[in-house]
């Protein structure tokens, strides 16, 4: 299967690259008319010589979860619900009006607690908070992106291919664990561990898309899949309170494998006037195939489902910025956060060599 | 147009070159993967599944990887690859069916310490044994396979036995008699857990740690070295468990189990490093590094009388129980 795909992104790629250089361009407006364009008329790329900036910020609330039977659990009820900070941006460049590259970073913040756990003896008395957070840049994502080769009317269809270089320090840092005397022989015990974000290994991505425009709705579908391209090696912590009441750290290598994601959407878009267009959209998501090693032993990634609805809307504020938001309702899930979370983007488009 | 065209062809030939480079650096491995249900769970085996006996003396895994398994009264059973052989005196020459401590050999044999005299399988299954002409009943406590492959025997009564080789003799003192335990650390120490306090041999000469010099009581039960170099000491009656660390110096720990005394059987660590202790009236206690963890009859546990531990070759933690047969532990993952 795997290599199934690997050939197939081999010939995609070849086979995008090299048409596309011999396509005639279509006449184009003016630079303001393009940048002008309601959503309903824009083609899935970018326009040639087009640079696209978006900067979104994701915020979302842990506060339940889908159990591996799909059932939601609530997190706040054992008080390890966490925030989620997600800081994204993204650069695109219109090659030809039927080529774009890219390129996309992020920035997540996340810590999940666990219930507080409390161990008393006549002679002891231990409460365990473990905090495990997880901080800083994701991986790198170059792609590029091709779309049929003549001017958009009411359909759309592209594709694209990229991967996620592993630029992220994935490695997690040392905890930092501390203890806090209460009274005589009762203590509290803070575990917080420092995870990082990022693949540890390069992923690629290949996805399609289409768009279909009919008077003033547009309805647009897409398809990905992430698959890592080899197994890492990462490490893990562990800790011992020593005499003294500190910690030593000692940590030990362990071998994964990155999940395999295939996500599918659809939604439909409603524009009542140029600058402003409404939708609703759906997502599933899907994680398998990936497992970690604990203990000498490989054992299989729980298999992640999740499905949400996305209503959102996208306000054209000047003829260079566009106001992007979207909200996230989980619906249904195994194994997945079930966090409505909230996504702004500010998108800035300018034409870097036309008039 | 001629700067755009570079720019295409530098940009054609720098994405070719990703997709192969990605391409050709795909390394994946195909693996039989464990389910992640059947980790951190606890299977008991008893007479109702087939074992001869639930009590439980010893647990040891031989060099081929297969679980030895010492049932009070009833001989010893090998486990390999899901199935039990089990010998005993009405079908093998073993000494005896009242089996006290197991030892591997590196060699793939295994040692197997009776009430009365020791036997020797080898891995092909041949059968040997020694006993002291000059002893009544020789009755084993501990066996040890020295990394020098040197074999050390406790014994009830009569001190303890050494083979460097060419054959056994007896080191008797009448203080020590009784050797409950013997471990060997990183520096070829040879530590003995005696009624009256734990003898150090450091192939010259022997001395002695008791309560004076920091261990939680005298009646050495258990010792076990762990990955770290530290040499635990289990007793029977002392409030804490004990460690010697790299420096030599003894350092306490509370098992948090809220006894003035503990009896500590057996002590062993698993592939986390969490260190286990199995105690008679106080259950098995896991020591995470930073907390002992307890299971008793009271947080659901299946006893609290708990003799020994082993490891299998794929790291499931093994107990013996003392009337409950066995149980089987797979590690749990985060």
């Amino acid at each position: 299967m795997r290599k199934k795909v690997h050939f197939l992104l081999l010939v995609m790629s070849v086979s995008f690259i090299v048409p596309a250089f011999g396509q005639t361009e279509s006449k184009q407006g003016d630079k303001y008319t393009l940048l002008t364009m309601p959503y309903i008329n824009r083609p899935l790329n970018t326009y040639r010589g087009q640079l696209q900036v978006n900067a979104g910020y994701r915020f979302a609330v842990r506060s339940r979860s889908f159990d591996a039977d799909g059932k939601k659990i609530v997190l706040k009820d054992d008080g390890n619900s966490s925030v989620l900070h997600y800081y994204f941006t993204e650069v695109k460049y219109g090659l030809t009006s039927f080529m774009e590259i890219g390129g996309e970073f992020y920035y997540m913040k996340r810590g999940i607690r666990d219930e507080t756990i409390s161990y008393i003896s006549t002679d002891n008395a231990y409460t365990v908070n473990n905090l495990k957070e997880y901080k800083g840049p994701g991986d790198l994502f170059l792609y590029t992106a091709l779309r049929l080769p003549f001017e958009y009317k009411w359909f759309d269809f592209g594709i694209s291919g990229g991967i996620f270089l592993p630029t992220a320090g994935y490695k997690p840092d040392q905890p930092s664990h501390s203890i806090t005397a209460e009274s005589v022989n009762a203590y509290t015990i803070n575990y917080h561990f420092n995870n990082k974000n990022g693949f540890g290994v390069p992923v690629y991505m290949i996805s399609a898309a289409a768009k279909f425009t009919f008077s003033r709705l547009a309805f647009e579908a897409g398809f990905s899949i992430r698959d890592p391209l080899k197994e890492g090696t990462n490490i893990r912590w562990d800790q011992e309170l020593t005499m003294l009441n500190t910690f030593a750290y000692e940590n030990k290598p362990y071998m994964y494998l990155p999940d395999r994601t295939m996500l599918a959407n659809a939604s439909i878009h409603y524009q009542p006037v140029g600058w402003f267009n409404i939708y609703l959209g759906g997502n599933y998501t899907t994680m398998q195939d990936g497992w970690t090693e604990y203990y000498g032993l490989k054992y299989r990634n729980p298999e992640m489902h999740l499905f949400s609805l996305e209503p959102g809307f996208e306000i054209q504020i000047s003829p260079t910025l566009i106001l992007y938001q979207v909200a996230g309702i989980p619906l249904a899930g195994r194994n997945a956060d079930a966090s409505i979370n909230f996504f702004t983007s500010l998108r800035f488009n300018m034409f870097l060599f036309r008039k | 147009m001629k700067e755009s065209g570079s720019v295409f062809y530098l940009l054609r030939h720098a994405l070719i070159l990703i997709f192969l480079i990605s391409i050709t650096a795909c390394e994946k491995e195909e693996y039989d993967l464990l389910d992640r249900e059947t980790a951190g769970v606890w299977s008991r085996f008893n007479t109702n599944s087939g074992l001869p006996a639930n009590q439980i003396l010893d647990i040891q895994r031989d060099a081929s990887g297969n679980l030895w398994v010492a049932f009070a009264g009833n001989g010893v059973g090998m486990y390999q690859d899901g199935d039990w052989s089990f010998f005993n005196t009405s079908n093998s020459p073993i000494r005896s069916n009242s089996v006290t401590s197991l030892a591997s050999t590196s060699d793939g044999g295994m040692i197997i310490g009776t009430t009365d005299g020791v036997s020797f399988r080898s891995s092909s299954g041949d059968w040997s044994y020694y006993t002291d002409p000059a002893v009544t009943t020789l009755s084993v406590n501990s066996i040890n396979v020295l990394s020098d492959g040197t074999y050390w025997i406790g014994t009830e009564n009569e001190g303890f036995y050494v083979d460097l080789g060419s054959g056994f003799f007896q080191v008797y003192e009448a203080d020590y008699k009784n050797v409950n335990v013997i471990e060997e650390d990183n520096k070829g120490n040879v530590f003995l857990g005696t009624d009256n306090g734990l003898l150090k041999f450091d192939g010259s000469e022997f001395s002695l740690y008791t309560v004076s010099e920091g261990l939680p009581d005298n009646d050495i039960t258990a010792l076990f070295l762990d990955s770290k170099n530290r040499l635990w000491i289990g007793t029977n009656g002392g409030a804490t468990v004990a460690y010697i660390d790299p420096t030599g110096r003894i350092n306490n720990l509370s098992l948090m189990n809220g006894d003035l005394g503990t009896f500590v059987t057996d002590i062993f660590e698993d592939r986390r490093g969490h260190i286990w202790f199995a105690t008679w009236y106080d259950g098995l206690i896991e020591y995470d590094g930073v907390v002992p963890h307890s299971y008793k009859i009271y947080n659901g546990f299946y006893e609290n009388d708990i003799n020994c531990i082993g490891e299998d070759k794929s790291g499931n933690m093994w107990f013996g129980l003392y009337s409950k047969g066995l149980l089987k532990y797979t590690l749990p993952i985060e």
